[in-house]
């Protein structure tokens, strides 16, 4: 199935994309959609551990797998400099 | 208070005359006068907050300059608490300020923040900002998270019960590594945002959610998260840095 991912701040400067559609099976986790993501963007790569994914509005867990009509959304990690 | 200098501040129809007469009766405790913190102070006693706590332990440094409008070369090895107060109390004499020279710590934070109307953050790591957010939650008191990296700026007010807490959206952080890039003039345009967070929640209006601003590339976006239905601290009541 098809889904589609809303990309935040520097992923959507990365891609030069606000959305992007990814191919994944069904019942795929996050992780695996991270990953698909990466293998077109490689410049990603080193963000793996600290992207922040939201499943319909709420962040959640690599584990978590996606049913159709997710909505699914790529940030970054939050920044602590003051 | 003296409203006279509000009146151009009274006529804006989001806070009004009633706003207004509110604000002087606020305190508000920052924890941190760096970038974030002295400009937000600056700010929030510019507007008429009753009484603003500035907590921060550190000392001016000339490598602080660039990214505050309130530190001069003069203030230079002094503490930041004491020049805060000293030079805000000349801005609005009505105005409660007291520069409070503390690290916070899990030890003495309660005590700091028992009465406040609101916290915020002005900190510049991580640990102080779950220790915020750990009181917060557990004795129900406002507070706005801010952070800054580089060219971006983050920012969401936390209301406890209704809004997620900083639990919610952060679940895994970068380790920091060697100094925090910040670009000279982004702590004063997200201490702004904070700021105005900051008055949505003592005002009662709805807050913008989670703001992500690159003041380099003008992206600004906000996301509306909802809670994590297992925040550990949120959701369990787990307060792991108190
Ligand atoms: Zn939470």
């Amino acid at each position: 199935m098809k889904i589609k991912v809303k990309l935040i701040g520097r992923y959507k400067d990365i891609t030069g994309k606000t959305e992007l559609e990814l191919k994944i099976e069904k019942g795929d986790t996050i992780w695996h959609v991270v990953d698909v993501f990466i293998k077109q963007y490689p410049k990603i790569e080193k963000d793996k551990k600290f992207i922040m994914v939201s499943k319909n509005n709420t962040y959640t867990t690599p584990d978590a797998k996606i049913e159709n009509g997710d909505e699914i959304t790529f940030s970054p990690p939050v920044v602590s400099g003051g | 208070m003296n409203f006279e200098r509000f009146q151009r501040q009274i006529i804006v129809p989001e806070l009004g005359e009633e706003g207004q007469q509110l604000l002087p009766k606020k305190h508000i405790v920052i924890i941190g006068g760096g970038g974030l913190g002295s400009n937000s102070s600056n700010i929030l006693t510019r507007i008429g907050i009753g009484s603003i706590d500035i907590v921060d332990d550190d000392l001016v440094e000339l490598p602080n300059l660039y990214r505050t409008s309130i530190f001069n070369e003069e203030d230079v090895g002094r503490p930041k608490c004491q020049i805060l107060e000293e030079k805000l109390q000349k801005i609005n004499s009505e105005v409660r300020i007291r520069g409070i020279k503390k690290r916070v710590t899990k030890e003495n934070i309660h005590s700091i923040v028992k009465n406040a109307d609101i916290i915020l953050d002005g900190t510049d790591n991580m640990q102080t900002r779950f220790l915020i957010n750990d009181i917060s939650i557990k004795h129900n008191i406002p507070w706005v998270y801010a952070g800054v990296y580089s060219t971006v700026g983050m920012i969401m007010g936390i209301h406890p019960k209704h809004t997620p807490c900083l639990k919610c959206i952060s679940q895994s952080i970068p380790e920091k590594t060697g100094e925090i890039p910040i670009l000279g003039n982004l702590p004063l345009t997200i201490a702004s945002i904070e700021c105005t967070e900051a008055m949505k929640l003592l005002l009662g209006k709805q807050l913008s959610g989670f703001i992500i601003y690159d003041v380099w590339n003008q992206s600004f976006e906000q996301m509306n998260i909802k809670r994590n239905p297992r925040c550990s601290c949120c959701q369990r009541g787990i307060f792991e840095f108190l």
